[in-house]
């Protein structure tokens, strides 16, 4: 019992020490002037649709977020063994009676607050301006507000599994650049994963591409994460209807995925020699 | 720092002014296939389909201000074909699409399929059951599939009495000017872009003299 609380406490140590390295590199206070750009510029970019304000003005706020999101993901997932590597504080720590599993899952939890308030603070800013939009243009459909929040709330899960792949790369690697090349490939697959997935099980695929394409196709899908289950972005966009059981199982598929990939980070960071 | 600055500000004058003179068709550029965007882009494809029917616009826009060269038609429909794969709910596109490539492209059956294809996803939207009936009825005078399309549109939008008239006059009657009229008064109140409502209006227009 004993033993649990303190491993309890040094998990919490671990997970303040990377929320103050974020708030030192002045992330939230970037994510805020970021959101103040977006909240002016949407209204202007939404000017120039021709038919559908609202929904040019959803589509330029989601790509932002997203893309801000995963820029800072990168940022801090890559810095947060990088730093303490660089600076050999690790060191100090792998002599200290501290789990190796529980300082990588501390920092981890710190770096998933750091990206949940980034989205929140991107997402608040967001929804202002498409409020005020929906005022002014007033569109034939409602814009779908909870498909809005849950649609961020998996815009959040996917640079959660992004930031632990990076890690996972940053345990084995010993450069920077290769985490940062591998997770950034692996993100972009992972939008296409599905639809070569399908394509290769279709006839046409199945005539046009070699057995070997199409086990590789098969192998990427079950390997890389499905985000494009993820991008919610037509739905909230068009308010196209939401399958609650699709999103259910989706949230599964993350917390699982994202399991998965915390494990093998701790198995790979355990074995790895720092002497 | 002053070499620098003046450098910087006596190319970029010059280069906006080569920039601008560039022929027509260089501005709107080459998009690869929608299928090679959507595997590079990741989840930014709807944005990248926005971008792209906005630079139709402002391509066309561009065009008819200098009115001196005519319009790539093709190099058109095929970045709104790209935009509407990307993103098959892209609005704007198939309104490009409607109010630019029917009339004087040749293009009305690529036209028709890019609304069909646009109907099928936005199955809620009567815009594009009209816009289809109305290119059958005024274009290929085939009356029973444009009595087919607004008879969805009335369906969708029932406030519209007259659609549901109109569809039933389609099964029996010809096409008429008053059809056309009809239309564009629908079009141009809803036309946000200056280009494009100056070219309804002139259709109105044309179509009022018949």
């Amino acid at each position: 019992m004993h033993s649990i609380l303190v491993r309890k406490q040094q998990l919490v140590a671990f997970m303040a020490v990377a929320i103050k390295g974020a708030v030192r590199d002045r992330v939230l206070g970037a994510m805020v002037v970021v959101g103040l750009i977006l909240l002016l510029t949407t209204p202007v970019v939404a000017l120039f649709s021709m038919r559908h304000v609202l929904a040019l003005a959803s589509s330029y706020s989601l790509s932002i977020i997203s893309l801000m999101g995963l820029l800072l993901t990168l940022f801090i997932a890559m810095g947060l063994l990088a730093r303490d590597l660089e600076q050999r504080q690790v060191y100090t720590i792998c002599s200290l009676p501290i789990s190796r599993a529980t300082y990588l899952l501390g920092k981890f939890l710190g770096f998933a607050i750091v990206i949940f308030l980034a989205v929140a603070i991107l997402g608040c800013f967001s929804a202002g301006a498409l409020f005020v939009l929906e005022r002014i243009h007033p569109a034939e459909r409602a814009f779908a507000w909870g498909g809005f929040f849950i649609g961020l709330w998996f815009q959040y899960w996917v640079l959660l599994i992004v930031g632990a792949i990076t890690i996972l790369f940053s345990t084995v690697a010993t450069s920077n650049f290769l985490p940062l090349a591998l997770s950034v490939g692996i993100y972009l697959g992972s939008y296409s994963s599905e639809a070569v997935h399908y394509f290769v099980r279709t006839a046409a695929g199945q005539k046009e591409l070699g057995a070997a394409v199409r086990l590789f196709g098969n192998v990427v899908y079950w390997i890389l994460p499905n985000f494009s289950a993820f991008d919610l972005k037509a739905q909230i966009i068009y308010g196209v209807a939401l399958n609650g059981r699709e999103l259910l199982l989706t949230q599964l598929y993350a917390v699982g995925y994202l399991g998965v990939v915390l494990v093998l980070a701790t198995l790979a960071f355990a074995r790895r020699e720092f002497f | 720092m002053l070499v620098f600055v003046l450098l910087l500000a006596g190319t970029h004058v010059e280069l906006t002014r080569v920039r601008d003179a560039r022929p027509p068709q260089a501005r709107l550029g080459y998009f690869p296939p929608a299928s090679v965007i959507k595997a590079l882009t990741a989840d930014q494809y709807q944005f990248v389909s926005q971008v792209i029917s906005l630079q139709c616009l402002f391509y066309f826009g561009t065009l008819v201000e200098i009115r001196t060269q005519a319009p790539d038609w093709w190099q058109i429909y095929r970045a709104v074909y790209t935009a509407t794969r990307l993103d098959p709910y892209n609005m704007d596109a198939y309104y490009f699409a409607q109010a630019v490539l029917t009339w004087e492209t040749g293009m009305l059956p690529q036209t028709i399929q890019l609304l069909e294809y646009g109907f099928a996803h936005r199955t809620w939207d009567w815009y594009l059951p009209f816009y289809i009936s109305f290119d059958y009825a005024f274009f290929l005078k085939d009356y029973e599939k444009a009595g087919m399309y607004l008879a969805k549109a009335a369906e969708l939008k029932p406030e519209v009495e007259w659609y549901a008239t109109l569809a039933a006059r389609y099964y029996y009657e010809g096409g008429s000017t008053a059809l056309a009229l009809a239309y564009l008064q629908e079009m141009i109140p809803a036309a946000r872009n200056e280009a494009i409502k100056k070219r309804l209006v002139i259709r109105a227009k044309a179509s009022a003299q018949d």
